[in-house]
This record gives C-alpha cells, sequence and structure tokens, in this order.
C-alpha cells in the first residue's frame, strides 16, 4: 500500500533525511497532532462496551435461544450451527459497523466521543471504502494476535497501529490531549515490552493453549466413547434376550438392578425401568427397591423406599435384601450370614451380583466365590463375572491363578475395561512393595495409557495409585505428572495428583499437612484417604499423626485397604510403644484372619509389655500353638526379645 | 460503561412526588417484603431439592405429554427426554414446572402414577411451597396469570423482590422522574407513571402466556417515564455520566449526548432480553418493560403533536433543560468547571 507512492514518496525523502529517526523515511512530510494511546484505548472501550455490545446482544439473541435450546434437546448439529452462526454475526456487526462509520465519517462513534479522526497520509482525507474495510479486517486481527500490534502506538514514529498501516491512515485528535511522536525512552521501552511478551509470554501462551485444545479434543472423544459404550439401556434386552434372569412380571426390572448391581447400567436407566412400570400403575416391591438404590444419594428418600418394601411385602425377596442392605450398613455380619442362607435356595441374580461386591469389598472371598458361582455366565455380565473372580481369587492369595484369569480375560475386554482390570491388578502388586511387584499388569496399564490408538482414561483410584507406585519402583521413576493428569477422568483423582506433585517439593511437614487434608476430605475416593494414610504413616515420626489415623481407622469401613492402612498402623504404633493402640488395632485385624507373624508377634509383645501377662499368653496359645486354625510359623527374623518372653510365659502358665 | 445523568438526584422540594414514589416503594420493601424473607428462604430450599425437582419434573413431563395443546415443541421434546429417564431433564422440568400456571393449577389433583412415597413427598413439598408463595408480597400484590385485577396493575409497581432490583429501580425514577416533574408537574409525572406501568402489566400479560409466576417491581413505570423523557427531548443534548475503565481524569465525568440515545441503549438490551431467552425460561419482564417504554413514548408523542397543534411548540421548548454541544464534556476533577457547569444545569 505504501510503495504505490513511492515516487512522491522518494522524492520527500531527501529533504527529511537528516532527521535521522526511526519510521521518517515511510511517512513524512508533516507533523500531525497525533492522538493518545490512552484515547485510543477509550474510543475501543466505547466502541465495544457502549456502542456495539448492546447492537451484538440484540443480533445474537435468537442464537443465544438456539444455543440454550439445543444444550436442552442434546442436538449437537444444532449447537453447532448456532455457534457457528452465533461467531458469524459478531464478526460481521463488528466490520460493518467500523468500515462503514469509518469510510462515512472518518471516526467511529468511540472516535467521535474521544474527538479523533481517521486521516489518509497521503491527502489528510477519510479514507475510501475499501481501505476502511481493510482498517476494520486489520482492527479485528489485532485480538487474533493478542493486541500485539497495539504496542506500535508507543513505538512508531506517528503512533501508526498494523490496521494504520495496512489502509495508510493515521489517527489524528482534534482535541487538547494530542501528542507528538514518541520519545527515545517510551520507543525502546515498548520495544522491549514487546520483545519481552514474544520471547517469554508467547511460547508459555502458546504451549498451554495447545494443551487446552488437546484436552479439549481428549474431552470430546471420551464423551463420544462413553456414550458409544457398553453401558447403555440396551444391555437390559441383551441380558434378558440371553435368558439370563427370570422373574415373572418383574423381569425386566429384575435385569435391570442385576446390572445396575454389576455397574454395567446407569441410574438413568434402572430410574426409566422403574417408573415404567409406575406408569403403568403397577407398584411391585422390586420397584420401591430400585428407586431405595436410585436415591442413594438422599438417605431420607432411600429410607422412605427401604420401609415401605418390608411394610407392603414383608415375605417378598425385595425386603429379604432390604434386610440384608440394612444389616450390612449396620455392619451385623452375623446376621447378613443367615439372611444370605435364607436365599441361597433362590435364584436372585441382583443379590448374587451385589453380593459377590459387598462381600468382595468387605473382604470375605470365600463367600464371595460362592455367589458369584451362581450368577449365570451371560455377555452382559461377562465382563463383571471376569473381573470379580480375579478379585476372588487374589483375595484367596491364588495370585498366579489370579493373573492368569486376568490375562486370558483381557482379549474379551474393550481397552477401557482392560485398563481397568489390570489398573486394579497393579495396584494390588504394588502395595506388596516393589521388590514383589510383578511388572505385567502395570506395563499393560503404561501401554493402554500411551499406546491404545483408542483413548482409554483412568477411571479408579487402583488404577491411578497403581500405576503411580509402578513408575516410581522403576529405576528412572519421575512422573510427567501434567500428561498424566490428561488420561485421569474424575475430578477428585486429578485434585490427588496435583496433590502428589505438589508434594514433591514440600517439607516433610507440610506433606504430611497436605495429606492430612485429603484424609479429611471426603469428596476423595477412600482408596485414596488410605493411600495418603499409608504416606502420612510413613513420613511422620509423631505419635500425634498416627494417633489421628487410629481415630480415623478405627471408625472406617473393613475391606483390604483398610488391613493395608491397618497393618502399618499397627508396626508405627508398637515402634512408637504406644501398646494399648497397637493392641486394639492388632486384635482387629487377627479377627480379620490376618495372620502376618510379624503381627501376630507384635500382638503377645504389646500385651506383655501393658503388664496383660495373661491375655499376652492367651493370644501366644490361640494363634501359635492352636491347630484349629492353622498354626502360625514362626519366623526366622523373631526378636530375642519375643524368645525371651515366650519362655517367660512358658515357665509361669504352663509349669503350672 | 455510560448512564442517564440529566441533572443528577434533585432535592425533595424540586421534585416532591417523586420522592413520595420513592418513599412508599421504600417503606413497601421495608414494612412487607424484608420481614417475608423466611418464606422465599422456603422457596429456594424447595427449588434446591433435587428429588422435589425430579419427581415435579417427570409428572410434569407426563402432563405436558398427555395435554400437547397448551406446549411448544421445544418442551414437548425435553419431557420426552425426562421420561426416557434423563434426571437431569426432570430437574430441568421441575424448574419449570413452577412457571407454568396449568400445570400449578391442576397438578395436584392429576393421578401421576404408582410411587406412593414420590406422590406423598412431592404433594406435601408442592404444598409447603405454596403456602410459603402465598405469604410472599409477589404474590399478593404483583401481577400473574391468576392475579390480574385492575388493583394489581397498580400495586405491582410498589414491590420489589430484593434490595438491588429496588435501588436500581429507584436510582432511575429519581434522575428521569424529578426532571420530568419540573418539566410537567406532580400530577401529571404520577399519571405518566402509574399508566405506564399499567400498561407494562398489561404488555407482560398478553405476552406472557400462562405463567404463575407474578411480576413485580417499578420497572415497568421507570420504562414509561424513561420513554417519555426521550421524546420529549428527542435530539437535544442531555448529560450522561460515563467511565472508561481508565483511571485518569479525562476518561470519567459527564458527556452530552441526545436523549434518544437513552430510549436506543434501553430498548436494544430489552429486546435482546426478549429474543434471547426461551419463553419458557422467562425473560418475560423484558415484554413488560417494552410496554412501559411504548406507552411512555406514545403518551410523549401525544403532547408534542398536542403543542404543535396548539402552534406553541417552541414556547414548549423553551422549558426544556439548557444544553451543550454534542459530546462535550465535564471532567469530575476540573473543580471550577464542575461547579459553574452543575450550577448552570440546575
Amino acid at each position: 500500500m505504501v510503495l504505490e507512492d513511492q515516487e512522491y514518496f522518494l522524492s520527500q525523502k531527501s529533504s527529511h533525511s537528516s532527521r535521522g529517526q526511526r519510521g521518517k523515511e515511510l511517512i513524512p512530510w508533516k507533523s500531525w497532532p497525533l492522538a493518545a494511546p490512552l484515547d485510543r484505548i477509550a474510543a475501543s472501550v466505547v466502541d465495544l462496551f457502549i456502542v456495539l455490545a448492546p447492537v451484538i446482544a440484540l443480533a445474537i439473541a435468537p442464537f443465544r435461544r438456539d444455543l440454550m435450546s439445543s444444550v436442552l434437546l442434546n442436538d449437537r448439529t444444532s449447537f453447532t450451527v448456532a455457534l457457528l452462526f452465533l461467531v458469524f454475526v459478531v464478526l460481521m456487526t463488528t466490520l460493518m459497523y467500523l468500515t462503514l462509520m469509518t469510510w462515512r465519517f472518518g471516526a467511529t462513534l468511540g472516535m467521535m466521543f474521544m474527538r479523533l479522526s481517521v486521516i489518509r497520509i497521503w491527502d489528510e482525507q477519510r479514507p475510501d471504502l475499501y481501505h476502511s474495510f481493510l482498517r476494520s479486517v486489520a482492527w479485528m486481527f489485532n485480538f487474533v494476535l493478542l493486541g500485539l500490534p497495539n504496542i506500535s502506538a508507543f513505538s512508531n514514529h506517528h503512533r501508526r497501529i498494523l490496521h494504520d498501516r495496512i489502509s495508510d491512515t493515521v489517527v489524528v485528535s482534534h482535541h487538547s490531549n494530542k501528542v507528538g511522536s514518541p520519545s527515545f525512552f517510551e520507543f525502546s521501552l515498548s520495544r522491549g515490552v514487546f520483545v519481552g511478551i514474544i520471547a517469554l509470554v508467547i511460547p508459555v501462551f502458546g504451549s498451554r493453549t495447545m494443551q487446552f485444545v488437546n484436552l479439549a479434543v481428549e474431552e470430546v472423544y471420551s464423551l463420544e466413547q462413553t456414550q458409544e459404550g457398553d453401558i447403555s439401556c440396551k444391555n437390559v434386552d441383551e441380558l434378558l434376550a440371553d435368558g439370563g434372569v427370570v422373574n415373572g412380571q418383574e423381569s425386566r426390572l429384575a435385569a435391570a438392578m442385576t446390572l445396575y448391581a454389576a455397574g454395567a447400567l446407569t441410574e438413568a436407566c434402572l430410574n426409566f425401568e422403574s417408573d415404567a412400570l409406575f406408569s403403568k400403575k403397577i407398584e411391585t416391591p422390586l420397584t420401591y427397591f430400585a428407586k431405595a438404590f436410585i436415591y442413594l444419594n438422599n438417605p431420607e428418600v432411600s429410607n422412605d423406599y427401604l420401609n415401605l418394601v418390608c411394610k407392603r411385602w414383608p415375605e417378598s425377596d425385595a425386603c429379604l435384601m432390604t434386610q440384608l442392605v440394612e444389616k450390612w450398613a449396620e455392619n451385623d455380619f452375623e446376621s447378613v450370614n443367615k439372611l444370605l442362607e435364607r436365599v441361597s435356595s433362590k435364584r436372585i441374580d441382583y443379590l448374587n451380583v451385589w453380593a459377590t461386591r459387598q462381600l468382595l469389598i468387605s473382604g470375605h472371598f470365600d463367600e464371595a466365590s460362592m455367589h458369584l458361582e451362581r450368577i449365570p455366565p451371560n455377555q452382559a455380565l461377562s465382563r463383571f463375572i471376569a473381573f470379580q473372580n480375579v478379585k476372588v481369587l487374589w483375595g484367596k492369595k491364588e495370585k498366579q491363578k489370579a493373573r492368569s484369569v486376568a490375562s486370558v480375560s483381557y482379549s474379551h475386554l474393550v481397552p477401557q475395561d482392560r485398563l481397568s482390570m489390570a489398573g486394579w491388578l497393579c495396584h494390588q502388586e504394588s502395595t506388596a512393595g516393589c521388590p514383589e511387584m510383578l511388572p505385567e499388569s502395570c506395563q499393560l496399564v503404561q501401554d493402554l495409557l500411551l499406546r491404545e490408538p483408542v483413548q482409554v482414561k483412568i477411571k479408579s483410584a487402583e488404577t491411578l495409585l497403581g500405576y503411580v507406585r509402578a513408575v516410581s519402583c522403576e529405576e528412572s521413576g519421575s512422573l510427567d505428572y501434567p500428561t498424566l493428569a490428561r488420561k485421569v477422568g474424575p475430578d477428585s483423582l486429578k485434585k490427588y495428583l496435583a496433590v502428589l506433585e505438589f508434594s514433591k517439593e514440600k517439607k516433610v511437614n507440610e506433606q504430611i499437612e497436605l495429606f492430612q487434608l485429603v484424609v479429611s476430605n471426603l469428596d476423595f475416593d477412600s482408596v485414596l484417604r488410605f493411600d495418603s494414610q499409608l504416606r502420612i504413616l510413613s513420613l511422620t515420626t509423631h505419635l500425634k499423626d498416627v494417633e489421628s489415623i487410629f481415630k480415623d481407622w478405627s471408625i472406617s469401613v473393613e475391606g483390604q485397604e483398610w488391613e493395608n492402612v491397618g497393618f502399618k498402623l499397627f508396626q508405627k504404633l508398637v515402634s512408637m510403644q504406644d501398646y494399648q493402640s497397637a493392641l486394639d488395632v492388632g486384635v482387629k485385624l487377627a479377627e480379620r484372619k490376618h495372620r502376618e507373624v510379624e503381627l501376630l508377634e507384635g500382638l503377645v509383645l504389646s500385651s506383655y509389655r501393658l503388664g496383660l501377662q495373661r491375655e499376652a499368653w492367651g493370644l501366644y496359645r490361640k494363634y501359635f500353638l492352636n491347630e484349629k486354625i492353622g498354626k502360625v510359623q514362626r519366623s526366622i527374623a523373631s526378636s530375642d526379645e519375643f524368645e525371651q518372653i515366650v519362655k517367660k510365659l512358658k515357665k509361669r502358665f504352663v509349669i503350672r | 460503561m455510560i448512564f442517564p445523568y440529566l441533572r443528577g438526584i434533585l432535592s425533595f422540594r424540586k421534585a416532591p412526588m417523586t420522592w413520595m414514589i420513592v418513599i412508599v416503594n421504600v417503606l413497601v420493601f421495608v414494612l412487607i417484603t424484608i420481614p417475608s424473607q423466611s418464606n422465599q428462604k422456603i422457596v429456594r430450599d424447595k427449588l434446591n431439592d433435587s428429588f422435589f425437582l425430579q419427581v415435579q419434573g417427570r409428572y410434569f413431563s407426563q402432563f405436558v405429554v398427555d395435554h400437547p395443546e397448551f406446549y411448544g415443541s421445544q418442551l414437548k421434546q425435553i419431557a420426552q427426554f425426562s421420561l426416557d429417564g434423563s434426571i437431569a431433564k426432570s430437574e430441568v422440568m421441575g424448574g419449570l414446572a413452577i412457571r407454568d400456571a396449568y400445570f400449578m393449577k391442576w397438578g395436584d389433583t392429576y393421578d401421576f402414577g404408582g410411587d406412593v412415597i414420590a406422590n406423598q413427598r412431592w404433594m406435601s413439598s408442592l404444598q409447603e411451597m405454596n403456602e410459603a408463595r402465598q405469604e410472599q408480597p409477589s404474590h399478593n400484590y404483583g401481577v400473574s396469570f391468576f392475579k390480574n385485577d385492575g388493583i394489581s396493575w397498580i400495586t405491582y409497581q410498589f414491590v420489589h423482590s430484593g434490595f438491588t432490583h429496588l435501588a436500581a429501580n429507584m436510582v432511575y425514577l429519581l434522575i428521569f422522574g424529578a426532571l420530568l416533574e419540573m418539566m410537567i408537574g406532580s400530577f401529571s409525572l404520577l399519571l405518566i407513571y402509574l399508566g405506564g406501568g399499567a400498561v407494562g402489566a398489561g404488555v407482560f400479560l398478553l405476552f406472557s402466556g400462562a405463567t404463575p409466576i407474578p411480576l413485580i417491581g417499578a420497572s415497568g413505570a421507570v420504562s414509561a417515564l424513561m420513554g417519555f423523557f426521550c421524546v420529549l427531548l428527542g435530539k437535544r443534548n442531555v448529560a450522561y455520566l460515563y467511565f472508561l475503565f481508565i483511571p485518569s481524569k479525562e476518561y470519567m465525568g459527564l458527556v452530552y449526548l441526545p436523549a434518544w440515545v437513552t430510549f436506543l441503549l434501553w430498548i436494544l438490551s430489552d429486546l435482546a432480553g426478549v429474543f434471547g431467552n426461551m419463553s419458557e425460561f422467562g425473560g418475560i419482564a423484558y415484554t413488560a418493560h417494552i410496554g412501559g417504554q411504548l406507552s411512555g413514548a406514545g403518551v410523549g408523542l401525544a403532547l408534542l403533536a398536542f403543542h404543535y397543534w396548539k402552534g406553541d411548540l417552541k414556547n414548549w421548548h423553551r422549558m426544556l433543560p439548557p444544553t451543550r454541544p454534542l459530546f462535550s464534556k465535564v471532567y469530575f476533577v476540573q473543580e471550577p468547571t464542575r461547579r459553574r457547569i452543575l450550577s448552570e444545569i440546575r
């Protein structure tokens, strides 16, 4: 644009070359009353917020309404179309306003407000339509370049920004606030700022933007996967077609309950199935029982539904199941076992599925195995059966068999389910510590996360912890937290990952405080809270921290993780000589068939040191001499002190 | 940002009727609205209870499907999603249900199926909510599908939902009302205020459909005053308060712009509200604003036509406040100038 008048420009050049200032070669035969940069910003504020904002708000109103309705109607096509129209209207309105105002009046309303105007550098007239259009496009393009071209207002000889230079114009002021060319100081400072921004901000901003884009793409992808995934209401039809469930009129709802208990059906689908019966005015105990599960997050409502089941149908299977749920919540395992025996002759699939899961959580592996065998094999439940089978075998200490079953199952599972199973196994392997860990399952997790062409997400705490521990066991075990965070689904897991990363740089006491926050925050999964407790136990040297964990542990729901924390807690309490608490923890663990020699020796030791010699002898006799429960083989690492105590106990109690 | 300033807020002596209206509004707020806050909390709690919303949403969806003649296609689609088991859509429908007069009128007598727990809990919650709503001033003094007698067309103008609602309306009333009162007299001002508000209520009822959510607030009446003022002053420049987010003397103060700018900015935002919201979600109070503005503008035009017919339009213009050239500014920091100009415009 500037070149078209080069001859004229060249003819003027010689008379001004002596000034020796940057930019003077471009235009320069006149010193205009230039607009102050702040005036230009103020003019843009007026244009954007006072003039354009209400006009654009009205212009995009119909598209805004379409966006709202397409979100409500889950209509992605309408959403995209409305969004595109909305952006188009915003751009066109802005472009038209800027172009027409500059062309017809030589100033936008904002410029008029600040008494500025745009003139052509060649004849000082207002620009023509073509140059007004070019100027407007370039003005809008400034936003794409993050406003960086505006720095020219502080460095260019005539304070001409990109859009001024493209359209051969300059902005002049008609009031007292006019300014001249930038001073050398202003020029140097603005260039410095520009270089600084380019060098520092842009790379950081660029990489963050790319991360954001990748994340958004992954989110959209995973959203589509979930919608097309195996958790769908169609599973009910598949299960019924397989003949997996028979239960008369309620068969459809019973099938839905079975799938829901197995984690293969969403709450919405179960809700749909139960409402389908209610809308036909059919009231059955199972319908109310299903509702109690749907509203589990609202205990008051859930209890209302449960109470009604037994009140109106005391002899029904659903009432039995209700009682079972209630007793389980009260940790009354004696009653639970009796109730389970009562229903053992009946074929109630949802009960067997539910019981398998609950028994596994509470560590009753033999009973879980029994209920698992009663579930009829079929396609819709195959994932559940395979996964629970691995858990049962692992719980029964048949680790090699569990690994084999898992290896066979992997080939039948979709990548996401494969990740869940391998992640769980990896977590179990990692619990035993680095030396005893077999890396196959953890390696599979790594492969699925890094190399699987189909995107998979870490959705369970076990998978995350297993992977983190496995990487820390490797020799070059440094974890790329930001990359891993992108592979993690639920927010609570992301937060925990952030806690782990953050704690790396902290002092020990700050790390402990951080993990204590996790323990006290119920938003975190219980597995994560137990992991935090383990980390605190390995870090702390203060009895106060250990006692706080002891309090939490005593009221926690019993299970595999609970046992792991309990064992570490017991070791810590013994080493800190808090024998009373150690005894409480040890007895609880021993009651749950925990038979580690270290635990049982520690129990006898703690009891003896508390002065309870009779109790110490009783424990020794129960666990080391009793043939019925299986004598514990003494460890070769048994301490001399333990030997001495046993001798003293024998001397006192056996000789008599 | 830019707001009409005109002559600022004038004293009680110069604009007694405007101040009287403000005092009545504030008294109603202090004596009636504030004591009923506990009822508002009950209604709010019910609308945050997800079980209540889900059940109500499913029932409303059933109601919509059974009575398709009352409802639009979008609402019917959302209802179908809810009936297909979507819990999120049920909650949306539960929120929309309380905006539907037909459902609120006949819903509690309708047979929605066999879930006795859901029925019982919903009925008792609905009853509790309706009782709380009946104790609210908006129900007793507002205009709605159920309550649109002549008195409520006037009383609704003096009831506000909260302090911000009241404060915003009263500030605009003081700015426009006080200046107009000096120009047209107290009685005329009251007439335009109440009449414009009543027209606003009429337009609201015309366009709102069957909603039991009452219309309250002085916005319609204030819009009428603003519409009247803008027509009366037309192209004449009046003072606006402006602030351009730059903390320097040149970028905040008063600027002279034509009076019609206020009308334009106001009606643009109201039209955007009307066209930008789904009718099921409300956004209907905007129609009351537009009704008020148009009625005020209509009265203004009639008055100008009358003076034109009488041939004393020039005399009428002499009554208007002094003006300054377009875009001329008064900066707040220029104390002597500011004082001189403020004394001039007052």
